[in-house]
């Protein structure tokens, strides 16, 4: 079946099942694999997309669902690749392995969109997608070091 | 072509040694000369090439896989290199081991990243090649300016004569050198002194992270290559599992399934896309035999089996540690205290599902392979016995590991040798990527262990005797014959934390392995999590039997170890130890180094549920040549570990791993990350292990917390709240 969906501001059309995720159109059709899969079932958060500026765990969304939505990918964040988290990932140097860091960045951006403060304790309770690297205290201290810019309103 | 040649290494730790026989892996098909370099277009020796325009490029021998190699590696020989760094690309080394192995003699010469050894196995290595081509380029000019050598000095990447004011950049001097030459000798005297170092010990930020946050980065998952199929996998529940049915009719209805394999001990779903090829293994219903190998496995039973072999002293494992006299201890102690430990498996979670994409042409005679692997000799061994074909007829492309912690260290290398024997059958490029269900059901997991340590007090209150007793399945033996074999068959992964380092008259360490049949690999410390939780738990008991401050108590037995001190010391100080109770502390001796740890615990009573809001690590690492990604790699390691700690087990029914994904294995998330603090210590101006550091004495800080706070011991990880409301009760 045929699917229209806006990704990365481009109109793409995809001939997919309905129920395909979301995750394997950006993957295996577009080639975007920037967004990674990780579980399959919602649970790790490595898939984690923007769909109208929401986060949103891609590899349990389906396309039919995604129908005419904006979508946003890791590729499409910044046009150089230069928003305020991926800057902050940067200087904190919150990789390791970096196969969560596309959803972590993905999923720190859009909370930062709707809540430009956040505290501690909104970092905490609003980012639950797993770093097996464990660099948790890494990722608060860029998201806080975003948060704190004067820019940031 | 392999001619092995018989010399000895010497392992263990704590003044306890063992001479184990080692074969060099010497082998013909060499494709550098260490000592070497040419000049084709620029200056090309094993590890580096300076091109004429002055752009350098350093190779790295280590896997990436978030440890920060990749970076570090190359910073340590552009230092002796004396390049500068904004000149300096970074890149991974062919799969040559005369050239690329890793120093480290347990290795065995193989590359191999693994123990936490990619900085100090390699460092004097690449120290000295990198002063060796500096000192070759400091020839080229010194014949071009006919003047003496000793006159010329060298600043970031440019050779000075001071007398003339003449200067020439390595660019340059590349572009003038010989189109062959020998690198000239070296005496280690002529290496920098570290006050000279410009680039060990500053924060060089790691060239693999801005690829790490645009989604740009490549890992074996993310490879595409033309004509290529995607594939799923199922792997037999046990190690001699083979397939005996499959009922593929549903799985081959769906769209863009190709065709279902048998291979044995797998089956495969091939597919155009990977969501159809998932779909596909889903719909499969395969029927395995029950091999007698943990076939009938129940891993709540065997670990009782596990914990009674270790109980029963009428029984003796392999001596890892014998000093003194240990019965007499015993029996002339005035009082013993004796306390069994339990630990079940764990997954190394690591977050790419594994997988490899191979390309076998030729009829088979040929092989292009792009895979993350921390043992890219292990893989080049295992793709020339499976295909028959020498080694270098395997081509490999490294990419980015998704994560290892020792899973990727297998000698088998199952998960790329799946891609190799799919490719084969299939006569076309192949992707392998386990669904996270296979990854997990098909884990190779720290083995449980069942334990037990016993500490004789003589009249006086002292010390007399130390017995610690491991049940375990061993890793080595399974996971890496190649290494098993030559190791005398002793399984020295599982006995590292079984040799106590504490000064204490009689010890005994010793490991009763045990066929166990579960899928097991080295994982993060291997064995020092579960085995040092057993030995700090012990000696925290002894001293709060004692009513002994447990710091004091540890110092007070470590007489010969002034970096064990230090680094207790120092975690005293960083953390609020006065402040008890609910703090715990544990001290673990890894990689030539030592770690301290202190937890602080709190527990709800009602629920059983620990958390752990604060811990303070001080660890002394010799030299940290990144100081900032030590920081890093130490708090990541303390998570996971906590994560082992609290809430992280694989059980085993009838031969099956119960766990299927991150809903019933759950790992620390962002909520559970304590605040952490680390403080490093840099006595000796050698670099240490560092990688597995971190996670290593987390449990028995925690378990000690615990007993602070209640008064209670919790001796069986993870400290799930049944069990903490058990200690408890």
């Amino acid at each position: 079946m045929r699917h229209l969906i806006i990704v990365n501001n481009q109109e793409q059309t995809v001939d997919v099942p309905s129920h395909t995720p979301l995750l394997w159109v950006l993957r295996d059709q577009l080639q975007l694999m920037g967004t990674k899969y990780g579980c399959g079932v919602s649970q790790c958060g490595a898939c984690t997309v923007h769909v109208d500026g929401e986060a949103m765990r891609s590899c349990v969304f389906p396309i039919s669902a995604a129908e005419g939505a904006r979508i946003t990918t890791i590729e499409g964040l910044s046009p150089t690749s230069d928003h305020a988290v991926q800057k902050a990932w940067i200087e904190k140097q919150v990789p390791q392995c970096g196969y969560c860091q596309s959803g972590m960045i993905m999923a720190a951006a859009a909370l930062l969109a709707q809540n430009p403060r956040p505290t501690e304790e909104d970092i905490r309770r609003d980012l639950t997608n797993i770093c097996r690297c464990g660099t948790y205290s890494d990722i608060v201290e860029a998201i806080r070091s975003v948060a704190e810019e004067p820019s940031n309103d | 072509m392999t001619s092995p040649s018989r010399r000895s290494f010497l392992v263990g730790s704590a003044g306890v040694v063992f001479t184990i026989p080692l074969f060099s892996a010497a082998c013909s098909d060499a494709q550098h000369s260490p000592y070497e370099v040419t000049n084709s277009g620029g200056l090309q020796d094993a590890w580096v090439h300076i091109d004429p325009s002055g752009a350098i490029r350093i190779r790295a021998a280590a896997d990436e896989m978030g440890q920060g190699s990749l970076t570090a590696q190359p910073v340590i020989f552009a230092e002796e290199l004396d390049a500068d760094w904004n000149d300096v690309t970074v890149e991974f080394s062919d799969p040559d081991e005369l050239v690329f192995g890793n120093p480290q003699p347990w290795t065995l010469g193989m590359m191999l990243t693994a123990g936490s050894s990619a900085v100090p196995g390699y460092f004097d290595k690449l120290r000295m090649n990198g002063a060796q081509v500096r000192k070759y380029l400091l020839g080229v000019a010194a014949k071009q300016w006919q003047v003496p050598i000793e006159t010329l000095i060298t600043q970031p990447s440019r050779i000075i004569h001071e007398a003339s004011s003449r200067t020439m950049t390595y660019g340059e001097a590349a572009g003038l050198a010989d189109e062959t030459a020998v690198l000239p000798d070296l005496s280690p005297d002529e290496l920098k002194s570290p006050s000279e170092f410009r680039l060990i010990g500053r924060d060089i930020p790691r060239r693999d992270v801005p690829s790490k946050t645009d989604g740009s980065a490549q890992y074996a998952i993310d490879m595409v290559v033309p004509d290529m199929v995607h594939a799923t996998i199922v792997r037999a529940p046990t190690i001699e599992g083979r397939v005996v049915g499959v009922d593929e009719g549903q799985a081959l209805a769906i769209d863009g399934v190709i065709e279902v394999v048998q291979l044995d001990d797998i089956v495969a779903v091939i597919a155009n896309t990977y969501f159809a090829a998932l779909e596909g293994e889903r719909a499969l219903s395969i029927d395995w035999s029950q091999p007698e190998i943990g076939g009938d496995l129940n891993s709540s039973e065997m670990l009782e089996t596990l914990v009674a072999t270790a109980r029963d002293l009428t029984s003796s494992g392999a001596p890892i540690q014998n000093t003194g006299d240990i019965e007499r201890a015993f029996a002339e102690a005035s009082a013993v205290h004796a306390s069994e430990y339990r630990a079940e498996h764990v997954y190394h979670a690591q977050m790419e599902p594994l997988g490899a994409v191979a390309s076998v042409m030729d009829q088979g005679q040929k092989v292009e392979i792009w895979a993350g692997t921390q043992a890219p000799s292990h893989l080049l061994r295992s793709v020339s016995t499976e295909l028959g074909i020498e080694k270098s007829a395997i081509s490999l492309n490294r990419l980015y590991s998704g994560g290892g912690f020792g899973r990727r260290t297998t000698e088998g290398q199952d998960y790329i040798l799946d891609a190799v024997r799919l490719s084969r059958h299939l006569a076309r490029p192949v992707k392998v990527t386990w669904s996270r269900e296979a990854d997990v059901r098909a884990g190779c997991f720290r083995p449980m262990a069942g334990q037990v340590v016993r500490v004789a007090e003589d009249q006086n209150g002292d010390l007399i005797g130390w017995h610690h007793r491991i049940a375990a399945q061993s890793t080595l033996r399974q996971a890496d014959p190649f290494r098993f074999t030559r190791y005398a068959e002793v399984p020295y992964l599982s006995s590292a934390g079984v040799d106590t380092f504490y000064s204490i008259p009689s010890a005994r360490g010793e490991i009763l392995e045990q066929a166990v049949g579960a899928r097991v690999a080295p994982l993060r410390g291997v064995s020092l999590p579960t085995n040092e939780f057993a030995a700090e738990s012990m000696m925290n008991e002894v001293a709060r039997a004692k009513q002994i401050d447990p710091i004091e108590f540890r110092k007070i037995h470590l007489s010969q170890n002034p970096i064990a001190i230090s680094v207790l010391e120092a975690v005293e100080k960083i953390s609020p130890w006065q402040e008890r109770p609910g703090l715990g502390v544990s001290l673990v001796s890894h990689g030539g180094t030592f770690i301290a740890t202190v937890a602080e615990v709190h527990v709800n009573r009602a629920t059983g549920i620990l958390t752990v809001p604060r811990v303070w690590v001080a660890v002394d690492v010799g030299l940290a040549v990144q100081p900032g990604n030590v920081r890093r790699l130490i708090r990541g390691g303390v998570v996971m570990g906590l994560s082992h700690a609290l809430i992280e087990q694989v059980t085993i029914r009838d031969g099956g791993v119960e766990q299927s994904n991150f809903h019933d294995y759950p790992v620390a998330l962002l909520e559970h990350a304590p605040d952490i603090t680390v403080e490093i210590l840099e006595t000796s101006g050698v670099p240490s292990a560092v990688g597995e550091l971190g996670g290593l004495g987390v449990a028995g800080a925690v378990a000690n917390g615990f007993a602070d706070l209640t008064n209670r011991n919790i001796r069986h990880m993870p400290f799930l709240p049944e069990r903490v409301l058990d200690a408890l009760r």
